[in-house]
């Protein structure tokens, strides 16, 4: 009894101390002039690293730390020209933003006090970038994320950048390019599914009224991932899917096994029709469901000629990937290029990476295609919509069959 | 008082931990005047006496004076936007003790309440319906309709146990995120057109801040003081309940329902207002919640949000309102600290060394353990090192991106204990998982050895707890801070129900 | 739920697609409602790491499965292989609920009620976050659909009725789990004791029953159901996740509370109805109903008939 008292007195004078150190304005080493460092340059990380969607923001991580490896030992980087100057990057800040846009916000908080920090690798979903990201527009930040595809980031945030197109690129070349083809035609049926999530959710908002559009009945449904609190369970569904004659379902979900077990129930019920994932499904090793369609920006990282190096790195170390890091890569590829610029006369700022990244562009990245912040459809924050389509063949590997 | 002039003769020692049975034959007033007595001897004793000296509304006065100098003192913006969050978890924390700690009831929902608000308050003060109330309209209206909202859902278990309570509110509560997340495309059971109600997974955004007499509050620290403001109030208001005839109708509740049925309290009625007045609290911290972030999200108001308000409560002591505004204070605080592992190492260790400290007695056998610890880590490290020595190349974990710390510190734990080279490779996860589940079989094995037994495991324990912590608790410090919750609530239950502040219950026979 | 068909009839074989898909998850509900109405008949305790020991219980199935060389390339016959991951799972699980009981809720048997609820609810964090920790937060698969070709998931048709053999092999697991259940609580000793206790712990005491052993038998005999649960689930569902116990341990309950707390043919039978509601819910209105309507039937249940389908009225003992 005495004792735990005499703990509760400690734990409090401890908890005050800690208080107190964590408040210290200076708890990383400054510069002797006192602005940011150049040397080394220091970033911030914000993505999910708890929670069920734990996995993502880890491989985000790791491949983050696979570029930093290669960048800051002066390994070549494949689209950097050769003479480039670099400088040295350094993360001084990590954040979990655990999928909730409101700790986003004190991330946002976290990243901004810290001086040290010039940019911010983050946000990992749509909703914490619109939660964050007003703290770090409001004290002129850049932020490149890597994953956060809702269409209208780019209109209503300042700083905000990222290496993915949006959700409306992928939606729009699935429905033309079944459309052409004929897989599905007006005055069809078609099942679309979310995942209850922001991703998935929003994805298939356009794909809905994109067939809407195209005079194709929509069934809406929403089934929770596994990555929730629950086993997806797609059987319902799947004899829903037979029985309103679908001819095709859309399912853009951001778990790559959920889309094979939807596929697999679908077999089971009799369904005849197409199935159609998004880039969240694209792992080649947990969804191989001959027939499926799914959409992916870039191509596969397993498929890229110049992407192996960087992908035998990241297998030595951490095993294998989920195919959700590697836009991480080529989004510190883009801040790197924008830091170093910036500290071509050795001061920097975070208004002149602000200026910078307007102007940096590669010739090629692991994703297989160039990345410039040029693209008018996205307000000039993503890249030029580099999706492509693929259709998963009889021995499990992906073929491109249309791209945009 | 009483216990100054007790006679020196040491008093029956109270049984410790609630397995010692029930006390038959003794009332609750006799068991508390023992813990009472027992609990005045020694220093903490009379710190104790110090403390309970002071009046609360002293430390209340202190208390809000420090918290409202907090923005005068620092202008960080981290440090602001944690002290406004720990505010906001302070509101939560003294509603869920009206139901937990003063009614006894479990209300597993709450957190739905709280999601409600900020919702409500969203739609009425955003441009989804592009309906902008005036805050002195919007809060109160928000604040009602929870209260109204708690009141409907203790209505069908009114008249049940309160385990159906606990079911019903758990379930809505998932419901309630089901219903956020869901509430992009309402429509009534397939007839008529679909809504958006409540914006689906992307939530509601561009929400107004609150505009108190004309002036809109648009800093972090606006927030801190509006939601410290309304903690005053509903402390206020609060502890005038609690010491009238509803809080001593609550407490009878609590201990013994159905004793005080059968002394015609109204049972039913005392738990819809119990439920109800939580849910009002919960309904005042919402809509602070949504002014505060601009936004509302479904993923802010789930079973994680809810372990953390309750972990904050039973640390602090249910029933007792500084103790759960302390509990929310050191646990928001934790969490904070967690975030960095430079900092979260030096409160693990610290907190080890103060259980050591606390827990092994006498002086003898503490200086034999920690001894036992030193030498076993060092002959550990030799052993190794000589085996396997890729496996003591490690370097201690800033848990940024694998950069190294320095300092004393870490170079005593790079030799103490055995650092893997690259603790991010693939193959050493895999000793630090069994580490991990040998330390779990360790400490449960810990809890029922019994003398030199107890001492001599409690070596191998410690320094396989600091193994684990280097190793792997430390990098993922994101599932540690959760994982850390679960510990604390089962731990409490075990040593310490009453928390830190509460008071001990006797569960008379 | 856009674009919902509303309710457009379809013809009998959808309905009994439907039906069966849904006895097939209420089998499993079922299982794991049998460990929560015991507990809660000898203890009055809700145990919500019930839920997250059948997620242990799918983890450990998972990896009987890879160390017998995977779905797709099984190192022994297939019957060996279930029987091995369940005989695997079954015992892990138990022992792991033995574990819980001894530590998490034996210290707070004299407690007031709330604390075990309490300790409940952190085990059950506790035990997801290890698990986080321990697997990785990535659904692992079972992938029994490369096991023989798929073979698994073919259907066989009578008349307007078409079943999966998966299907029909965790209705009929369940079935004969169940019954075993039932024989062991009416027809052995230890049952007798398992019955006496939950009718009276402290009469049951008295009377020379170990009440320790008695309770540790029914934590055992619970979480062996749900690790059974949980290797069906593998089977049937493929994906196993940390989180998974939470949302199939709701469902359970209100199977339980449904069916008639502490009954066992009323877990049973919630179990089922449970199970069919949802999938009919998905099915002829929208999936995204489905919790919804769950939770109706909990609040109707609840409004006029609190003992559940099968339960009797307790009589409270002053």
């Amino acid at each position: 009894m005495k004792k735990a008292v005499v703990l509760a007195l400690v734990l409090v004078v401890a908890a005050g101390a800690t208080a107190a150190a964590v408040a210290q304005p200076n708890r990383v080493q400054r510069t002797a002039a006192g602005g940011p460092s150049c040397n080394p340059a220091g970033i911030g990380f914000a993505s999910v690293l708890s929670g069920p969607a734990a996995a993502l923001g880890i491989d985000q991580e790791h491949w983050a730390r696979v570029f930093l490896l290669y960048w800051n030992g002066g390994k070549p980087i494949v689209g950097l020209p050769k003479n480039f100057k670099r400088t040295k990057i350094k993360f001084r800040e990590v954040g979990d933003s655990q999928l909730n846009p409101q700790v986003a916000a004190t991330i946002g908080g976290q990243m901004v006090a810290n001086k040290q920090v010039l940019a911010l690798l983050g946000f990992v979903g749509s909703n914490e970038t619109l939660g964050g990201g007003p703290v770090l527009d409001r004290a002129g930040m850049l932020y490149i994320s890597s994953s956060a595809t809702r269409d209208d980031l780019g209109q209503k945030l300042k700083d905000f950048y990222r290496v993915v197109p949006a959700n409306i690129a992928q939606a729009t070349l699935a429905v033309t390019t079944l459309l052409k083809n004929g897989v599905i035609k007006k005055g069809d049926q078609a099942m679309v599914v979310d995942d209850a999530e922001a991703y998935a959710a929003n994805q298939a908002d356009d794909v809905q009224k994109l067939l809407e559009a195209a005079g194709i009945k929509v069934d809406r449904e929403s089934q929770p991932a596994s990555t929730s609190s629950a086993t997806a369970n797609f059987s319902a569904l799947a004899n829903k899917a037979v029985a309103i004659h679908a001819s095709v379902v859309f399912s853009p979900t951001q778990v790559a096994s959920d889309s094979q077990l939807f596929t697999e129930q679908l077999k089971g019920a009799g369904f005849h029709g197409a199935f159609v994932a998004a880039d969240g499904s694209f792992d080649s090793t947990n969804f191989k469901f001959p027939g499926a369609y799914l959409t992916y920006f870039g191509a596969d990282v397993n498929k890229v000629a110049v992407a192996k190096p960087y992908l035998a790195t990241f297998t030595k170390l951490y095993g294998q990937t989920l195919g959700f890091g590697p836009t991480t890569f080529t989004a510190l590829e883009m801040m790197s290029i924008a830091i170093s610029k910036s500290c071509a006369d050795g001061k920097t700022s975070r208004a002149e990476v602000l200026k910078d990244i307007k102007s940096a562009s590669i010739s090629n990245s692991i994703l297989g295609i160039p990345i410039a912040f040029n693209n008018a459809a996205d307000n000039n924050r993503g890249p030029k919509s580099g999706v492509t389509l693929f259709q998963i063949q009889s021995d499990g590997t992906y073929k491109p069959i249309a791209s945009s | 008082m009483s216990e100054a002039q007790q006679p020196p003769d040491t008093p029956p020692t109270p049984p410790q931990g609630s397995d010692a049975g029930p006390r038959i034959g003794s009332d609750e007033w006799v068991a508390r005047r023992e813990d009472r007595v027992a609990r005045s001897h020694g220093l903490t004793g009379q710190v104790e006496r110090l403390v309970a000296r002071v009046p609360q509304w002293a430390l209340f006065i202190v208390f809000v004076v420090v918290v409202a100098l907090i923005p005068v003192m620092t202008s960080d913006q981290y440090v602001l936007r944690v002290a406004t969050d720990t505010m906001l978890w302070i509101l939560l924390a003294t509603g869920l003790n009206v139901a937990v700690g003063w009614a006894g009831l479990l209300d597993l929902g709450y957190i739905a309440f709280y999601g409600f608000a900020a919702y409500l308050f969203a739609e009425l003060s955003s441009p989804h319906y592009g309906i902008h109330w005036p805050t002195w309209a919007s809060v109160p209206t928000v604040i009602g309709a929870t209260i109204i909202l708690g009141f409907l859902l203790a209505l069908p278990t009114r008249r049940l146990s309160g385990d159906y309570l606990a079911i019903v509110t758990l379930f809505f509560g998932q419901m309630f995120v089901t219903f956020t997340t869901q509430g992009r495309n309402w429509n009534w059971l397939g007839f008529g057109s679909s809504h958006d109600i409540t914006g689906g997974p992307n939530g509601l955004t561009s929400v107004d801040p609150f505009r108190i007499f004309g002036h809109q509050l648009t800093q972090v620290q606006d927030y801190l003081w509006v939601a410290l403001g309304g903690f005053v109030i509903v402390a206020l208001v609060l502890t005038f309940a609690n010491h009238s005839r509803t809080g001593r109708a609550w407490r009878s509740l609590r201990d013994d329902t159905l004793a005080a049925e059968v002394m015609s309290m109204p049972v039913n009625r005392l738990m819809l207002l119990a439920v109800a007045v939580g849910a009002g609290v919960a309904g005042l911290a919402g809509a602070i919640n949504g002014a505060y972030y601009q936004g509302v999200f479904p993923t802010s108001f789930g079973f994680q949000t809810l372990i953390t308000v309750y972990a904050m409560v039973i640390l602090g002591g249910a029933g007792s309102l500084p103790g759960v505004v302390a509990g929310a204070v050191l646990i928001n605080v934790l969490l904070e600290v967690l975030r960095s592992p430079d900092h979260s190492r030096w409160v693990f260790y610290f907190v080890l060394i103060s259980f050591l400290v606390a827990k092994v007695r006498p002086w003898r056998a503490l200086a034999a353990v920690v001894a036992g610890v030193a030498a076993f880590g060092l002959v550990v490290h030799a052993i190794v090192g000589a085996v396997w020595p890729r496996g003591t190349e490690g370097a201690i974990s800033s848990g940024v991106f694998g950069f190294t710390t320095h300092g004393w510190l870490a170079v005593i734990l790079r030799h103490w204990l055995v650092l893997p080279r690259n603790t991010y490779d693939v193959a050493n996860y895999t000793i630090g998982n069994y580490a991990l589940v040998t330390l779990i079989a360790l400490v449960l094995a810990l809890t029922v050895a019994q003398g030199v037994r107890r001492y001599v495991l409690l070596v191998p324990t410690i320094w396989l707890a600091a193994f684990v912590w280097e190793t792997r608790l430390i990098e993922e410090s994101s599932t540690t801070r959760p994982l850390l919750l679960g510990v604390i609530l089962i731990v409490l239950m075990a040593v310490r129900p009453q928390g830190l502040f509460g008071t001990p219950r006797v569960e008379v026979v | 739920m856009h674009g919902v068909l509303g309710f457009q009839l379809y013809d009998w074989s959808y309905f009994f697609a439907q039906l069966v898909a849904g006895l097939t998850i209420g089998s499993l509900y079922a299982l794991l409602a049998l460990g929560y109405t015991m507990v809660y008949g000898i203890l009055k305790l809700l145990n919500f790491a019930h839920g997250d020991v059948y997620m242990l219980g799918a983890y450990m199935g998972y990896f009987v499965l890879t160390a017998l060389g995977g779905a797709a390339k099984p190192s022994v016959a297939v019957a060996v292989l279930f029987a091995l991951m369940f005989l695997a799972a079954m015992a892990g699980c138990s022992v792991i609920g033995v574990l819980i009981e001894r530590f998490a809720y034996r210290p707070l048997r004299r407690a007031p009620r709330i604390a075990p609820l309490i300790s409940a609810l952190g085990v059950s964090f506790f035990l997801q976050q290890t698990a986080v920790l321990l697997f990785g937060a990535i659904p692992k698969e079972y992938n029994t659909y490369s096991l023989r070709n798929g073979e698994l998931f073919n259907s066989f048709s009578i008349g307007n009725l078409r079943v999966q053999y998966a299907q029909l092999f965790v209705f009929v697991a369940a079935i004969v789990l169940m019954a075993a259940l039932t024989i062991l609580v009416r027809r052995t000793r230890v049952g007798k004791a398992m019955r006496a206790t939950s009718f009276d712990l402290e009469a049951a005491s008295m009377m020379g029953i170990n009440v320790d052993r008695v309770i540790a038998f029914t934590f055992l005999v619970g979480s062996a159901l749900a690790g059974a649960g949980g290797v069906m689930t593998g089977i049937v569902f493929q994906n196993i996740q940390p989180y998974m116990g939470f949302g199939a341990g709701l469902k359970a309950f209100t199977a339980a509370v449904v069916g008639g707390i502490g009954n066992i043919g009323g877990a049973m039978l919630g179990g089922l109805i449970i199970g069919v509601a949802e999938q009919l819910t998905t099915g002829y209105l929208s999936s995204a109903f489905q919790d919804l309507i769950v939770l109706s039937v909990l609040i109707v249940f609840m409004l006029f008939r609190p003992t559940g389908i099968l339960g009797s009225a307790a009589v409270q003992k002053v």
